[in-house]
C-alpha cells in the first residue's frame, strides 16, 4: 500500500488529487476488516470503491489474469470484475 | 431427530461446479441429520459481492428476483457459500428498509420483493435448530482429536452490524461444531483475516502471500487441515501452497466443513466426494492432538 | 384597573431577526389594560432593567409583562427587579417569544402573529394575578454526603470545619475508595495513600461527622432543606468501637475470596480488613463469602476474637435503618473501569497477561499483591516488553464509550516511567491516539516520560492481540511514520475508560435527579452550574458527575460542600408561593384530591372537616385541583380564569 487507510482518508478530507494516483484502492479486497475496528464505524471500503469507480467511470481498466485455471471460482471471477472493471 | 425438517435451499454457481464437493456432502450430512435441503425453484447467480455503492441499485436485481422467488416458497432460505450469504442476508435485510430504492429494483423483476425471507447459514441451522449437543449424539464416527483449523475468511462475519453470526474478532461457531464430531478445534490468529479474496484472480502477488499466511499461522499452531465454508478461500489457500517451496508433507488439505461433519456422522468418502490427499491427512492426523486447543 | 406594563425585548437579533418588534409593541399598546409599552435591546442588561423601574415609577404601573427569552432564564431577574420598584414580586408574567416563538420559526409573520398572542396571554394573566409572599420554611441544618472516597472525604470535611453536621455514608467498609487503591499520583508522583491518610483520619476524629460504614441510601423524601433519608446499614457483626485490627479472626476463617481492593489479584478471608490504612479501622465480615450465619456453619472468628477477650464480634448482627434528617445531599459515588472483557480485540479475560490499568495500579502499588514488584500474572517472570494502550475502548462511538475519561494519558504515563523504574531494563511501548495534558505541569510530565530512554510513544490503535508461545503478539501501528507493527510483549495494560460506579442509576432514581446519556449524574448547567443537579438541594462532586483527576475531584467537592452550606448556613429557607389553596366555602371534605397528590401534601382537618394544604410540601403541581370535583382546590395564580383568558386570547379572531 503506498498510501495507508487512514491516510487515504486524511487526502480525501484535505481535497488532495493526488490521492486518484494511489495504487491502495486497488488492492482493497473488501474484507470489512476496517468498519469492523474503527472506533467510528467508517467503512473504507466504501471510499475505495468510490474511489475506484470514479476513475472507471472515466475510463475503464482491463483486468488482467495471470494464471488462469479452471479452478478458479465464478465467484471469484464475478467478484473481480465487478470490484476492479466497470462490469 | 423425529421428523425430517426441510429447509429451502440456494445453492449458488460455484457449488455446482467447482465446488460440487461442497454442495454433495452438505446435502448427504444434512439427510444425515434428518434435514432436507430443498433447492429453491428458479434459482440464478447472486452476484458474488454486495455492492458498497449504494446507488447501484440494479446490483440487486439479481438478488431480489432470487428471494422474491424464495418467498413464493418459504420465509427461510439456507445457504452454504460464504459469498452467496453475505450478498443474499443484505439484499433481504436492505430491501425491507428501503421501500424506494426496493421500488425501482422491482421494476425489473416479476417477482415484488420487499423483505421477508430470513438468510441463514447452515451452520446457524445446527447451532441454532439442532444444537451442538445433538450433533454429538449423532456423531457414528468421531473425528478422533483430528487437528482441523476453522477458517472463517471475510464474508461469514463482517460486516459485523449486518451478518451477525458470531463475534467478529474471536468467533467459535465452526470449532464449537468441531469440538462435536470429535475433532480438535486448532486456535490461530489469523482465522478471521482475508484470504486475498477475488485479489486471487488479477493479483496473486496480493493474494498468495495473504493466503499463505493464514495456512502458515494454522500449520504452526498444529493445524493438519483447514475447514472452510467458501469456494473462493479454498482456492486462495491451496493455490498459495503449490508454489511453496516446502515437501508435500508441510501441505495442508482444505476442506468443507460439511465434508469433516458427513465423515463424522458416519457417512463414506465417496459420498462427501472427498479427495486422496485430503482422506490422507484426516486418516493419519487423527488420534493425534498437536498444537493450541480452542476454548 | 391594573395599569399593565408590557416590555418587549430584541435580545440582539436572537428575537428581532425574526419577529417584527415595533408591530408587537403596537399591538400591545391597543390593550386597553395596557398602560405602556416599548421595546429595548436587551432587557436583563443593566440600562434594560433600570428602564424597566424607571417605567414603573414614572407610569404609575402595577403589573408588568415582559415579552423575552424563557422564564427558566430570567423570570427570577425581574421579579426580583419589580420587587425593588415596590411592586409584589408576583406581579410579574415572562412571555416566552424567544425559545417558543423565534427560535423555532423562520418565517416573519408567523412567528410575530405568535408574538401578539403570547403576549396578549401574559396580559391577561397577570390582570388576575394576587399577590404573594414567599412560604418559610425552616431548613434542617445538617448534610449528607453520599460516598466515601476523596470527594466525599473532602466535602464532609469541609462542611464540618464550618461547624455543622454531616452523615457520610459508604458502601464498602472503609473509606478512600479509588484513590486508597493507586500507587502514585500525577505528576507529583506522591504516594497516594500517604497524602489520603491523613485525610481519611481526619474525618474519623471530626466530632461532626458521624461515619457509616457498609451503608447506603434506601429512600430519599421531602425535599431541599428538608430532605428525610433512611439508609440501609449492614449488619455490624464486627463492633467498630471494640475492633483494634489485631487481625487474629481473619487468620481462623477458612473462607477465601478474591480481594476486591487488588482487583482481584490477590484472595482476602471473608472476615477482612479492606487494607491496611481502612477507616474505621475495624475489620468486615462480609456475609456472601462467609460459609453461613444461619444457620451457623463455622463461627471461628467469634471464638478466637472471644478468647482474647475482646469480643469484638457477633455474629448474630442485624442490619439497621438510619433514618437521618437533612438539609442537603451532596452525591459523591465515583466511578468504575469499563468491562474490559467485552473488548473481544484486546483478548482481555482470555490471556491472563492483558491487565487492566487498576490491576497494573496495584501490582506497582507497595501494599499490592506482588508488594510493588512487576511480574507477570501467567508465570510470575519479570515482563521485559510492556505494551500499554490508551483509549482502550473509549472515543469509540460506534463499537464501546463515545467519550474520553481524560486522566488515562497521564496515568499511563506514569505507569510507563514507573516500570521503566523498576525494570531498568525493560522496554515500555506506549500506544496512544491524542495525549491530553491540561492541568499544571502535566505537559511537562508527560513530555518527561516521552523523552525518557526505555518508553516508546506510538501514534495509533492496536487492532489485535493473540498469543504465540508465551508472549502475546500485539499488532499495531505508527501513523506518524506510516509502519505497522507488530510487538512480542510480556505483558499488555488496557488504559480502560471511567464508568459511573454501580448503583448510580438506583441511587439517581432515589434521589430523584436525573444522569446524563453516559450514566453520570447531571449537572443542572454545564458551563455555569457544574455541580448542581437540577434537583434543589441535591449537588454533585467528583468522577460519578464526569471522568476527571484528583486536584479537579477536591475543587468540585470544596465547591458542593459551599453550595450545601449556602441552605444550611440559614436557619429558614424561602419557597415559591404558586401553590394550593382551598376555599372552605366549596370543599365537601371528600377527601379525592388526597391520594391524587404525589408529595402528601393534603389531609383532612378533623373539626373543619375540609381540606387544609401543607404549603412548605406542595410544589404546586396541580394534580389535586384537577381531581377535585367541586372546584374547591386552585392553584394560586395559574386559576382557572386565568386559564380561560389566556386560551380566549390565543383563539379568539384579531
Amino acid at each position: 500500500m503506498d498510501l495507508l487507510p487512514h491516510q487515504v482518508l486524511r487526502y480525501l478530507q484535505l481535497g488532495l488529487e493526488e490521492v486518484f494516483d494511489s495504487k491502495s484502492p486497488w488492492l482493497c479486497a473488501t474484507c470489512f476488516s476496517c468498519e469492523t475496528e474503527c472506533p467510528r464505524g467508517i467503512d473504507v471500503s466504501k471510499v475505495c470503491e468510490a474511489l475506484r469507480n470514479i476513475e472507471l467511470r472515466k475510463d475503464s481498466r482491463e483486468l488482467k489474469i495471470d494464471e488462469f485455471s479452471p479452478q478458479i471460482p465464478q465467484q471469484g471471477l464475478v467478484s473481480a470484475f465487478r470490484k476492479l472493471t466497470s462490469y | 431427530m423425529e421428523e425430517m425438517r426441510s429447509y429451502l435451499y440456494f445453492p449458488g454457481c460455484s457449488l455446482r461446479t467447482v465446488a460440487k464437493d461442497f454442495d454433495t456432502s452438505a446435502k448427504a450430512s444434512a439427510r444425515a441429520l434428518d434435514l432436507e435441503l430443498r433447492e429453491m425453484q428458479g434459482w440464478l447467480c447472486c452476484g458474488a459481492v454486495f455492492t458498497n455503492l449504494t446507488e447501484n441499485l440494479i446490483t440487486q436485481a439479481g438478488p431480489s428476483r432470487i428471494l422474491g422467488r424464495a418467498q413464493a416458497e418459504g420465509n427461510t432460505l439456507v445457504t452454504l457459500c460464504a459469498g452467496c450469504y453475505n450478498v443474499l442476508r443484505r439484499s433481504s435485510q436492505r430491501a425491507e428498509l428501503n421501500r424506494i430504492n426496493q421500488d425501482q429494483i422491482n421494476a425489473f423483476n416479476e417477482e415484488r420483493y420487499y423483505g421477508g425471507v430470513t438468510v441463514l447459514h447452515l451452520l446457524e441451522i445446527l447451532r441454532d435448530k439442532i444444537g451442538f449437543e445433538e450433533i454429538a449424539k449423532a456423531v457414528k464416527a468421531p473425528l478422533q482429536g483430528l487437528p482441523v483449523g476453522a477458517y472463517y475468511g471475510c464474508l461469514l462475519l463482517r460486516p459485523f452490524r449486518e451478518m451477525r453470526l458470531d463475534d467478529p474478532h474471536r468467533p467459535s461457531i465452526i470449532e464449537k461444531l468441531l469440538m462435536s464430531l470429535g475433532a480438535t478445534a486448532i486456535d490461530y490468529p489469523s482465522r478471521t483475516e482475508c484470504c486475498g479474496s477475488y485479489l486471487g484472480v488479477g493479483s496473486s502477488e496480493i493474494a498468495k502471500p495473504l493466503s499463505s499466511g493464514i495456512v502458515q499461522s494454522a500449520r504452526s499452531c498444529g493445524a493438519k487441515l483447514l475447514a472452510v465454508s467458501c469456494p473462493l478461500c479454498k482456492y486462495n489457500l491451496e493455490v498459495c501452497q503449490n508454489l511453496s517451496t516446502s515437501a508435500d508433507t508441510d501441505f495442508v488439505p482444505v476442506v468443507y466443513f460439511t465434508q469433516l461433519l458427513g465423515l463424522a456422522l458416519g457417512l463414506q468418502p465417496e459420498q462427501l466426494e472427498l479427495n486422496s490427499q485430503q482422506l490422507h491427512a484426516i486418516r493419519s492426523c487423527a488420534r493425534t492432538a498437536l498444537g493450541k486447543v480452542s476454548q | 384597573m391594573k395599569r399593565v406594563g408590557v416590555f418587549v425585548c430584541h435580545c440582539g437579533l436572537n428575537i428581532a431577526g425574526t419577529v417584527d418588534i415595533k408591530q408587537v409593541v403596537e399591538q400591545a399598546s391597543k390593550h386597553p389594560d395596557v398602560a405602556y409599552a416599548v421595546d429595548h435591546r436587551y432587557l436583563c442588561s443593566e440600562p434594560g432593567q433600570t428602564l424597566i423601574k424607571d417605567a414603573i415609577r414614572q407610569h404609575n404601573l402595577h403589573a408588568v409583562v415582559v415579552a423575552a427569552c424563557s422564564p427558566a432564564m430570567h423570570e427570577v431577574t425581574f421579579r426580583n427587579l419589580i420587587q425593588t420598584a415596590g411592586l409584589n414580586r408576583h406581579q410579574c408574567e415572562i412571555a416566552n417569544i424567544r425559545e417558543q416563538c423565534s427560535w423555532v420559526h423562520d418565517d416573519n409573520t408567523t412567528a410575530t402573529s405568535k408574538a401578539h398572542i403570547a403576549v396578549h396571554q401574559s396580559v391577561e394573566k397577570v390582570k388576575l394575578d394576587e399577590p404573594l409572599d414567599p412560604i418559610t420554611v425552616p431548613v434542617t441544618r445538617r448534610v449528607l454526603v453520599i460516598g466515601g472516597g476523596i470527594a466525599g472525604i473532602r466535602a464532609a470535611l469541609d462542611v464540618a470545619n464550618s461547624g455543622y453536621q454531616v452523615y457520610l455514608v459508604e458502601k464498602t467498609g472503609s473509606i478512600g475508595g479509588r484513590m486508597a487503591q493507586l500507587s502514585e499520583t500525577f505528576p507529583t508522583l506522591d504516594c497516594s495513600i500517604c497524602i489520603l491518610g491523613p485525610l481519611m483520619a481526619e474525618v474519623y476524629r471530626n466530632p461532626n461527622i458521624k461515619l457509616l460504614r457498609l451503608s447506603h441510601v434506601e429512600e430519599v423524601n421531602g425535599y431541599v432543606g428538608n430532605f428525610k433519608v433512611r439508609v440501609r446499614q449492614e449488619p455490624q457483626y464486627v463492633d467498630v468501637t471494640k475492633c483494634n485490627s489485631c487481625g487474629e479472626c481473619t487468620k481462623v476463617c477458612p473462607a477465601e475470596v478474591p480481594n476486591e481492593f487488588d482487583s482481584g489479584l490477590t484472595w482476602r478471608k471473608a472476615i477482612y480488613i479492606p487494607f491496611a490504612q481502612a477507616v474505621p479501622p475495624a475489620y468486615v465480615l462480609d456475609a456472601k463469602s462467609c460459609l453461613g450465619l444461619l444457620p451457623r456453619a463455622c463461627g471461628e472468628c467469634e471464638k478466637a476474637c472471644n478468647k482474647l477477650g475482646m469480643s469484638c464480634i457477633n455474629l448474630d448482627a442485624a442490619p439497621e435503618a438510619h433514618e437521618l434528617e437533612v438539609g442537603a445531599i451532596i452525591s459523591a459515588t465515583g466511578y468504575e473501569l469499563y468491562d474490559a472483557a467485552r473488548l473481544s480485540e484486546y483478548g482481555f479475560g482470555i490471556y491472563p497477561n492483558v491487565m487492566t490499568s487498576l490491576e497494573f495500579e496495584r501490582m506497582l502499588s507497595a501494599s499490592g499483591p506482588t508488594s510493588g514488584l512487576i511480574r507477570r500474572p501467567s508465570d510470575g517472570h519479570v515482563p521485559r516488553e510492556v505494551v500499554f494502550i490508551q483509549c482502550a475502548g473509549q472515543r469509540e462511538p460506534e463499537t464501546a464509550l463515545p467519550y474520553c475519561s481524560k486522566i488515562c494519558c497521564m496515568y499511563t504515563a506514569r505507569h510507563a516511567m514507573m516500570f521503566h523504574h523498576k525494570v531498568p531494563d525493560g522496554q515500555a511501548y506506549v500506544f496512544y491516539m491524542d495525549i491530553r495534558a491540561g492541568g499544571k505541569g502535566y505537559e511537562e510530565f508527560v513530555k518527561r516520560c516521552q523523552e525518557e530512554k526505555g518508553l516508546l510513544y506510538l501514534r495509533g490503535r492496536v487492532a489485535k492481540i493473540y498469543e504465540e508461545g508465551d508472549k502475546l503478539v500485539v499488532k499495531g501501528v505508527d501513523t506518524l511514520s506510516g509502519k505497522i507493527l507488530e510487538i512480542r510483549a510480556d505483558l499488555v495494560v488496557l488504559a480502560l475508560g471511567m464508568v459511573p460506579s454501580q448503583g448510580s442509576r438506583q441511587l439517581a432514581s432515589i434521589l430523584k435527579t436525573s444522569l446524563d446519556a453516559n450514566g453520570f449524574f447531571a449537572e443542572a448547567h454545564p458551563k455555569l452550574r457544574p455541580l448542581e443537579s437540577p434537583t434543589s438541594g441535591i449537588f454533585l462532586a467528583g468522577a460519578g458527575q464526569a471522568p476527571k483527576d484528583i486536584p479537579e475531584t477536591v475543587a468540585q467537592a470544596s465547591g458542593a460542600a459551599s453550595k450545601a452550606l449556602n441552605l444550611v448556613s440559614h436557619t429558614t429557607l424561602e419557597r415559591e408561593p404558586t401553590v394550593a389553596k382551598v376555599t372552605d366555602q366549596f370543599c365537601s371534605g371528600c377527601g379525592i384530591c388526597i391520594p391524587s397528590c404525589p408529595y402528601e401534601a393534603l389531609s383532612l382537618n378533623n373539626s373543619t372537616k375540609t381540606i387544609e394544604v401543607t404549603e412548605a410540601v406542595c410544589e404546586g403541581c396541580g394534580t389535586c385541583v384537577a381531581s377535585c370535583p367541586s372546584g374547591a382546590l386552585s392553584l394560586r395564580n395559574m386559576t382557572d380564569s386565568q386559564l380561560v383568558s389566556m386560551i380566549t386570547a390565543a383563539v379568539s379572531p384579531k
